[in-house]
């Protein structure tokens, strides 16, 4: 069941700015970009896709 | 508790941003002045319907990831900016929830509960208040997010069309029939 909760304390305009990361946003983005470059990525979706094949090739 | 408003922006702020979001399709550094600029806004609304700050800030992070993702997918169809990235923060905010990274909370503060009690014409007493929140853990997904975007959050009905993708009347529509439906629940 969800949480109601009354007269919250949020954070301060002052500590929001402060938590700012744009920098970390960039290393994320790069690093998400990066997962399909990776060969591990392919390799798993050949393997798969081999699998697939000979699964339906014995039915 | 309302949030300020970003819907209305003036022509010369739309252009300029929409030169920043195509210098940032080809460089994701030229994004930064969007991310200062839309960070507490978004922050802010994700905060209000989790549990805890920390996860908050981290799916804010989160959404500005998918928005740099996707931003080759972004087209200025008279939907601003902003909406498009509430549009991600939804998006970002339930899949928490599916990976039970959050928990799905509801923000009120006195202004709020003052309010539903005068759209639910209702005078407001401390059992009646006891009966308001047991009645908005209890209504579904949709309606809660509609009472919260309209009546916690002051958002337009323009705006909260952009956000779930209907129609400004169908927004307006939509909202009326969640009231309806919560005030069904309190009243059980």
């Amino acid at each position: 069941m969800r949480k109601v909760l009354h007269n919250r304390i949020e954070p301060s305009a002052y500590e929001i700015r402060n938590r700012q990361d744009f920098d970390l946003v960039l290393k994320k983005y790069q690093q998400s970009k990066n997962y399909w470059k990776n060969p591990w990525f392919y390799g798993s979706i050949g393997v798969a896709s081999i699998l697939s094949s000979l699964f339906l090739l014995s039915i | 508790m309302s949030s300020p408003s970003l819907y209305h922006q003036s022509d010369t702020r739309i252009q300029s941003e929409l030169r920043i979001i195509e210098k940032s399709k080809k460089n994701p550094n030229h994004f930064a002045p969007l991310y200062e600029q839309y960070h507490e806004n978004i922050f802010r609304y994700i905060v209000k319907r989790v549990d805890d700050v920390e996860a908050a800030y981290d799916i804010t992070s989160n959404v500005f990831v998918k928005a740099l993702t996707n931003l080759h997918k972004y087209e200025f169809r008279g939907v601003p900016f902003s909406s498009w990235l509430f549009r991600i923060a939804k998006s970002e905010l339930y899949q928490s929830f599916r990976d039970k990274k959050a928990r799905r909370t509801v923000s009120i503060d006195k202004v709020v509960v003052a309010d539903i009690f005068e759209e639910l014409e209702e005078s407001c007493n401390e059992e009646r208040k006891a009966d308001l929140m047991q009645a908005l853990r209890k209504i579904n997904e949709k309606d809660l997010a509609l009472i919260e975007l309209r009546y916690f959050e002051k958002r337009s009905y323009r705006e909260i069309g952009e956000i779930l993708s209907v129609t400004e009347n169908n927004a307006k529509v939509k909202t009326f029939r969640a009231l309806q439906r919560l005030k069904k629940v309190y009243l059980k």
